[in-house]
């Protein structure tokens, strides 16, 4: 089993946020995105989702807008600027590490260990 | 590769190794991109289509003497609110399944608006302006709403294709200056062949290469 290399930020470093994060990423900056969609583009249950983005939300990397459409009630999701920035240091240390890690012989081709079946 | 990153679990804090976290960051940004990016090559396709089909019929309906139509002129007429409502209609219905649940963003509002104000001006600006003159043509006043359509749409093509950095579009916009530029030069009774053939046509070929951008865009990263 990997372990979490230092200075990584655990709130990202973890294959479901690290999705997440990925996704508002992809949003131009002020952007957001409906609950049902993120859902959908993620194949993530709405519990598994809703669990991942108040950790996100605590760590004020993801902004939630509750808004209505006409009558119906939609809630939108966006990166907040924290956020951008925290993922953009995420994966300049990411970088840095494989770097670092590159000076000497090639690291050893990580097969994806296996996890849980979701 | 993996096209589609898996699904996760709730306890899912295992540790990525970073070439892990890279390669899923690559994946997923490359499935969201696919997933919310409008197609291009759809688009493009349809509205090349579009063109070459009401466009080429006109020229075919009128032939290369306008005031003695060789072809039912009532098709030429009925060609032009099928392929372009046809092109619209798929334009509309991909736009909205890309960006469904995405927030409407103030720029986009304000370049759809831009669009329809544009057209809606040109085809006023092409319709009005030979009724100014002493005696109408009617050879002119048939091209000059679409001069000056073309003339709008490609505007908007160059704009937006620089704004966005968008090679391909800006390509566009500057193939459609000049198609229309040299078919309006070749004269009213070739005008809609110049536009079938350029036009449709050039649509068309930037299918093709929106097609083949993609196809290299999509290539297996180097890590």
């Amino acid at each position: 089993m990997t372990v979490d290399p230092a200075g990584l930020d655990p709130v990202i470093h973890a294959q479901a946020r690290l999705r997440v994060v990925v996704t508002l990423a992809a949003l131009p900056p002020d952007g957001a995105i409906t609950f049902p969609r993120l859902q959908q583009l993620l194949d993530l249950t709405a519990g598994n989702l809703a669990t991942h983005l108040r950790k996100l939300e605590d760590a004020r990397y993801v902004g939630i807008t509750k808004t209505h459409e006409g009558r119906l009630p939609v809630t939108f999701i966006g990166l907040t600027s924290r956020g951008r920035v925290a993922f953009e240091d995420y994966t300049a240390t990411l970088r840095a590490l494989l770097d670092g890690g590159r000076t000497g012989d090639a690291p050893p081709t990580q097969t994806p260990t296996s996890r849980e079946k979701s | 590769m993996t096209d589609r990153p898996r699904s996760t679990t709730d306890d899912d804090t295992t540790g990525l190794s970073p070439e892990e976290s890279l390669a899923l960051i690559g994946a997923q940004r490359r499935a969201t991109q696919r997933a919310l990016e409008i197609d291009d090559r759809l688009l493009y396709g349809a509205w090349g289509i579009a063109w070459v089909v009401a466009y080429g019929i006109t020229y075919l309906v009128y032939g290369a003497d306008p005031s003695d139509p060789s072809g039912p002129v009532w098709l030429a007429g009925v060609v032009w609110p099928v392929a372009i409502g046809a092109a619209l209609l798929v334009t509309f219905l991909h736009v909205h399944r890309r960006r469904a649940g995405v927030a409407e963003q103030v720029s986009g509002t304000l370049y759809g608006l831009a669009y329809m104000i544009a057209i809606a001006g040109a085809g006023l600006t092409g319709g009005v302006l030979p009724r100014l003159l002493p005696t109408v043509d009617p050879a002119f006043a048939s091209i000059a709403p679409s001069a000056f359509i073309v003339l709008a749409i490609a505007t908007i093509y160059l704009v937006s294709g620089a704004v966005w950095g968008d090679r391909l579009q800006f390509g566009v916009g500057a193939w459609l200056v000049l198609v229309n530029a040299l078919s309006l030069m070749s004269g009213t009774d070739t005008y809609t062949l110049g536009m079938a053939v350029g036009g449709g046509g050039g649509f068309l070929v930037a299918a093709l290469l929106a097609w083949l951008r993609d196809r290299t865009a999509e290539a297996p990263p180097a890590r």
